[in-house]
C-alpha cells in the first residue's frame, strides 16, 4: 500500500467522523444530549486529532486537541451543553471540516483563531457566552491563511516528508495540561513488528511525547541483532520515557490510539521502585513474530522484562475510550475495482441480450435456462449497481452547515427538517449533485423564507421551514428542497423577464411557465447582487448540472405558502430503460425518462409549418414535429409524419416536442457505453450501447435533438390553442 | 576500507537494499565507514540499520565509523535516544 494509500484511508475516515459529529451535534441542538450523542461527537473528533498527529498535519492536530478538551469537558459532565456552548462547538464542527478540507488540497487553511481562542478559554474553565451575544458566524474563507507554521506545511502527505519533519518537537501547542496529577507519569512503549507497516513511524509518537515535556530515560536496543539476523520489516526498540505530572493519562493514551494493535504500551505513575527497561511490556506474540527470534540470537542479550502492575497495564486495543465502536463489518475497494466490475457486469448483460436473440432465432427462446440466466444477469447487475450506491446522507449532511451560514450572513431563523437520508444512489450521482443542492438551499434562504418580522406579520413562525427529502419513486430519485416562505413572486418574476428580453411583452404565461423562467439563463429577482444566490447564475446551473446527470428539475409554489423544487435523478449513469427505435436503416434508444408517448398520427392532426416543418396536434396542444432522420443525416428515414411513429417527448430545457422515427421495435434496459471513452462526440447522441444482436445502437441525446428549432425564447409563443 | 553511503531517504526500502551491502562489507574483515552527509530523512528502520552494523562491527572486531552525520540524521537519533549508542560524536 503506498503512502497516498494510506493518506487516503485517513481522509475517508476523517469523512465519516465528520459526519458522525455532525449527526451529533445536530442531535445535541436538537435537545438528544444523551451519553452516547456526546460521546459519538467525542470520538469522531479524538479520532482525527489521532490520524492528524499520526500523519504530521499540525495545525489539524492541534485545533482538534482543543475542540476535543471541550468536548471532554461536556462529557464528563464539567460543562453544560447550553445554547452559547451549542454555538461555539458548531463554529468548531465548520471550522474543523474547513481543516479537514485544507489538508486534502480542497481550500486553504481555515482562519481559525477565533474559534480556537473560544475553545482555548472554554479548556481553561472560562463559561461561553449565552448564544444571543455568541459571535455570528462568518462566511466560509477561501483561502484564509491560519497560521505561519500551518501555511508552510506540506499538505500533501509523504512519507518522506514526514521522516523530515522529526523533531524534538518542542514549542508544539498541543500538550493540555491537567490539573489534578502529582506524579510524572512512567511510560514503556515498544512499538511491535506492525507498527512500521503501511508507512508507519515509531518516531512520530516519540515526538507528540516529547512535544508533552517527556524525556527519554532508556531506551532498549538489545533486541537489535547483527547484520546476519537483520529484518528491515521488524522494530526491535523500546523506549522509556517520563513524562510530566500535569499531562493527563488519556493524552498520552490517544498519542497510541492509532498504533494500539502494534505497540505494546504501559503507563505508570512515577514511582521510586518503577524500574527503567526492564519494565518494558511485551508486545503480543502476533506482534513480534519476526523479532522474538532474533532476541533470542543476538549474543549478549539480557532481557528480563518485569511485567507491569496488571492494573496499569495498557494492553493492545485498549485506548483512551471506553466505549469503542465494534469492528466495522465493511471493507473499503478501490473505485476502479468496482468500476471494473460494474463495467464487466454490463458486458455480461449485453452477451446475454445477445445469447436470447441467438436462441431465439433458434426456436429456443423459452428455454428455463434462458429464463434463470436473465434472473440471474439481472440480479447480479442489481447488485453490482447497489455497490457503488451510496446513502444521500453524505451530501445532506453539508446542508445544516450551509443553513447556518446563511443564517448568519441574513438575520433569518432557518429550521431545517431532513428525510430520506439513507436513500441510496449512485455514487457518480452523490457527487454530482452537491453544487445542485446547494443552490437550491441557498436559494430557499436567501429568496424564500422570509425575515423574522415579516414572518410574524404575515401571521408565520417567525422561524422559517426548509425541508430536504430524499425518496426513491419509479425507479428513479426524488430529492425535494422545500420551503415555507413567500413563494415565487411571479408578477414581479414575469415582470423582469420582459424586460430582459427573455419572453415577449405579451406573452401570456401559465403559473407554470412563469415559475419555470427562473431558470433562464441570467435571470434574478434579487433586488442586490449578493454572494448568496444573486448573481442570476445559480438556477440555471443548477438545472444544467440535473439535466447533465440524465434529471430534471420542477418547481411549485404557492404565493405567501412556500415552494417545492423536486430533482429527479437516475439511480445510476451505467444503465437506462430505453425505447430502440429505427431509423432508415439505423437503430437508436430513446431514453424513456424522456417520453411521454407515442403514436401514429391521423392526417388531420400534423399542420405544416413553412415548406419542411409540422407541427402534431396533441389533443388541442401543437408541438413541433423533429425528424430525426433529417436532425442526424440517415439516409431513407420516412419523411412523411402521417406514415412515420411519432414520439412525443419532454425536455427540461425545452419543454415537449415530438421525435419523428420510423418505427418502435423494442424497449429494454440498455448498458451506456461513453462514445467520447470508446469513440468520440457525436452530435445528437449522448451515448451507444450494444443490443442483442449485437450491434451498436446510438442513444438519442433528447435535450440536443429539441434544441435547436426550439429556442427558450420562443417557448412561450407555443400556447394551447 | 569500505564506505557505504546512506541514501537521502533512509525509509524501510533503503534499509532493505542496504543491508546485504553492510551485511558483505563486514564479511571482508576491513573497516566499514558508514557515510550518512546525504541523510535527510531517518526513521526507526534506519536508525535500526545503523545499529545493527554497530553491533555487528563489535561482534566482528572491525572498526566502524559513522562519516558527517547530517543534521536530520543527528536529530532522529537524539529523538529516539540513541546518540550515545552509535559511535558519533556526543551532542553539544
Amino acid at each position: 500500500m503506498t503512502n497516498e494509500e494510506i493518506q487516503e484511508i485517513f481522509f475517508q475516515e476523517c469523512d465519516e467522523g465528520l459526519v458522525s459529529a455532525e449527526a451529533g451535534l445536530m442531535a445535541c441542538r436538537a435537545g438528544e444530549q444523551d451519553a452516547d450523542t456526546i460521546n459519538t461527537i467525542f470520538r469522531a473528533v479524538h479520532s482525527i486529532k489521532g490520524g492528524a498527529g499520526a500523519f504530521g498535519f499540525a495545525a489539524l492536530q492541534s485545533f482538534t486537541h482543543h475542540f476535543e478538551t471541550v468536548l471532554d469537558l461536556v462529557r464528563g459532565g464539567e460543562l453544560p451543553l447550553d445554547d452559547g456552548l451549542m454555538t461555539v462547538l458548531l463554529r468548531a464542527f465548520d471550522t474543523l471540516s474547513d481543516h479537514v478540507a485544507a489538508i486534502r488540497g480542497m481550500g486553504g487553511a481555515p482562519d481559525d483563531a477565533d474559534v480556537l481562542g473560544l475553545l482555548k478559554a472554554i479548556g481553561e474553565g472560562e463559561r461561553p457566552a449565552p448564544a444571543a451575544e455568541a459571535p455570528v458566524p462568518q462566511p466560509v474563507p477561501e483561502a484564509a491563511p491560519a497560521s505561519d507554521a500551518a501555511a508552510e506545511m506540506d499538505l500533501s502527505f509523504d512519507l518522506d516528508a514526514l521522516l523530515g519533519s522529526l523533531d524534538t518537537g518542542a514549542g508544539e501547542d498541543v500538550a493540555a495540561p491537567a490539573p489534578s496529577v502529582e506524579k510524572p507519569w512512567r511510560v514503556h512503549c515498544r512499538p511491535g513488528r506492525g507498527a512500521m507497516h503501511n508507512g508507519g513511524e515509531p518516531l512520530l509518537l516519540l515526538r507528540e511525547l516529547r512535544a508533552l515535556g517527556a524525556e527519554i530515560l532508556s531506551v532498549d536496543t538489545d533486541r537489535v541483532p547483527t547484520l546476519d539476523m537483520f529484518d528491515a520489516e521488524a522494530a526491535y526498540f523500546g523506549w522509556t520515557l517520563r513524562v510530566p505530572a500535569q499531562v493527563n493519562r488519556e493524552t498520552i493514551e490517544e498519542i497510541f490510539e492509532f498504533v494500539a494493535d502494534d505497540c505494546a504500551l504501559v503507563i505508570e505513575k512515577d514511582e521510586p521502585s518503577a524500574g527503567g527497561a526492564a519494565a518494558l511490556p511485551e508486545p503480543a506474540p502476533d506482534m513480534e513474530a519476526a523479532a522474538a527470534p532474533a532476541v533470542e540470537s543476538a549474543p549478549g542479550t539480557v532481557s528480563s522484562p518485569v511485567p507491569p502492575p496488571a492494573s496499569d497495564r495498557t494492553a493492545p486495543r485498549e485506548s483512551a475510550s471506553p466505549a469503542a465502536p465494534p469492528a466495522s463489518q465493511t471493507i473499503r475497494v478501490d473505485l476502479d475495482k468496482l468500476d471494473r466490475l460494474v463495467n464487466l457486469v454490463g458486458e455480461l448483460v449485453i452477451t446475454q441480450a445477445m445469447l436470447s436473440q441467438r436462441l431465439l432465432n433458434c426456436g429456443l427462446a423459452s428455454i428455463q435456462e434462458l429464463t434463470d440466466l436473465d434472473h440471474l444477469t439481472r440480479e447480479l447487475q442489481d447488485s453490482a449497481m447497489s455497490i457503488r450506491a451510496q446513502p444521500v446522507k453524505s451530501v445532506f449532511s453539508r446542508v445544516p452547515r450551509i443553513i447556518r451560514e446563511l443564517e448568519g450572513q441574513t438575520g433569518k431563523r432557518v429550521r431545517l427538517e431532513v428525510e430520506g437520508e439513507g436513500t441510496e444512489l449512485d455514487k457518480t450521482v452523490i457527487e454530482r449533485i452537491g453544487e445542485p443542492l446547494t443552490h437550491l438551499i441557498r436559494n430557499s434562504v436567501d429568496h424564500g423564507i422570509e425575515s423574522p418580522a415579516d414572518r410574524i406579520a404575515a401571521g408565520k413562525d417567525p422561524e422559517g421551514t426548509v425541508r430536504l427529502t430524499a425518496e426513491h419513486r419509479g425507479g428513479r430519485i426524488l430529492i425535494t428542497v422545500e420551503d415555507d416562505g413567500k413563494g415565487i413572486d411571479r408578477e414581479r418574476v414575469l415582470a423582469l423577464a420582459v424586460e430582459r428580453g427573455i419572453v415577449a411583452a405579451d406573452a401570456r404565461l401559465s403559473d407554470e411557465e412563469i415559475d419555470n423562467l427562473i431558470f433562464a439563463p441570467g435571470f434574478s429577482t434579487a433586488r442586490t447582487v449578493s454572494n448568496i444566490s444573486g448573481r442570476g447564475v445559480g438556477m440555471d446551473v443548477v438545472r444544467q448540472n440535473v439535466q447533465a446527470l440524465g434529471g430534471r428539475i420542477t418547481i411549485s409554489s404557492r404565493p405567501g405558502r412556500g415552494s417545492v423544487f423536486t430533482l429527479a435523478l437516475p439511480l445510476t449513469l451505467a444503465i437506462l430503460d430505453g425505447m430502440i427505435v429505427s431509423v432508415g436503416e439505423q437503430t437508436y434508444v430513446i431514453p424513456l425518462t424522456h417520453i411521454l408517448e407515442s403514436l401514429r398520427p391521423e392526417p388531420q392532426d400534423i399542420k405544416p409549418l413553412g415548406r419542411n416543418r409540422h407541427m402534431l396536434d396533441v389533443r388541442g396542444a401543437f408541438l413541433p414535429v423533429q425528424s430525426v432522420g433529417d436532425q442526424l443525416g440517415i439516409r431513407g428515414a420516412e419523411s412523411d409524419p402521417t406514415r412515420a411513429v411519432l414520439i412525443v417527448v419532454e425536455s427540461e430545457a425545452h419543454g415537449q416536442s415530438v421525435l419523428m422515427v420510423d418505427a418502435i421495435r423494442d424497449q429494454r434496459q440498455v448498458v451506456i457505453k461513453s462514445l467520447e471513452t470508446n469513440y468520440r462526440q457525436v452530435e445528437g447522441c449522448a451515448g451507444a450501447t450494444i443490443l442483442g444482436d449485437g450491434r451498436v445502437a446510438l442513444i438519442l441525446d433528447v435535450e440536443a435533438l429539441v434544441a435547436p428549432r426550439t429556442g427558450a425564447e420562443d417557448e412561450p409563443q407555443r400556447r394551447r390553442a | 576500507m569500505k564506505r557505504i553511503s546512506l541514501l537521502p531517504v533512509m525509509d524501510r526500502d533503503a534499509v532493505s537494499l542496504l543491508a546485504p551491502e553492510l551485511r558483505e562489507a563486514f564479511q571482508s574483515g576491513a573497516a566499514v565507514t558508514i557515510v550518512a552527509d546525504r541523510v535527510d530523512q531517518i526513521g526507526q528502520a534506519g536508525l535500526q540499520l545503523v545499529l545493527s552494523a554497530t553491533r555487528s562491527a563489535a561482534a566482528a572486531g572491525v572498526d566502524l565509523l559513522i562519516e558527517a552525520p547530517s543534521p536530520a540524521f543527528l536529530a532522529a537519533a537524539d529523538l529516539a535516544g540513541l546518540r550515545s549508542h552509535m559511535p558519533l560524536p556526543p551532542a553539544a
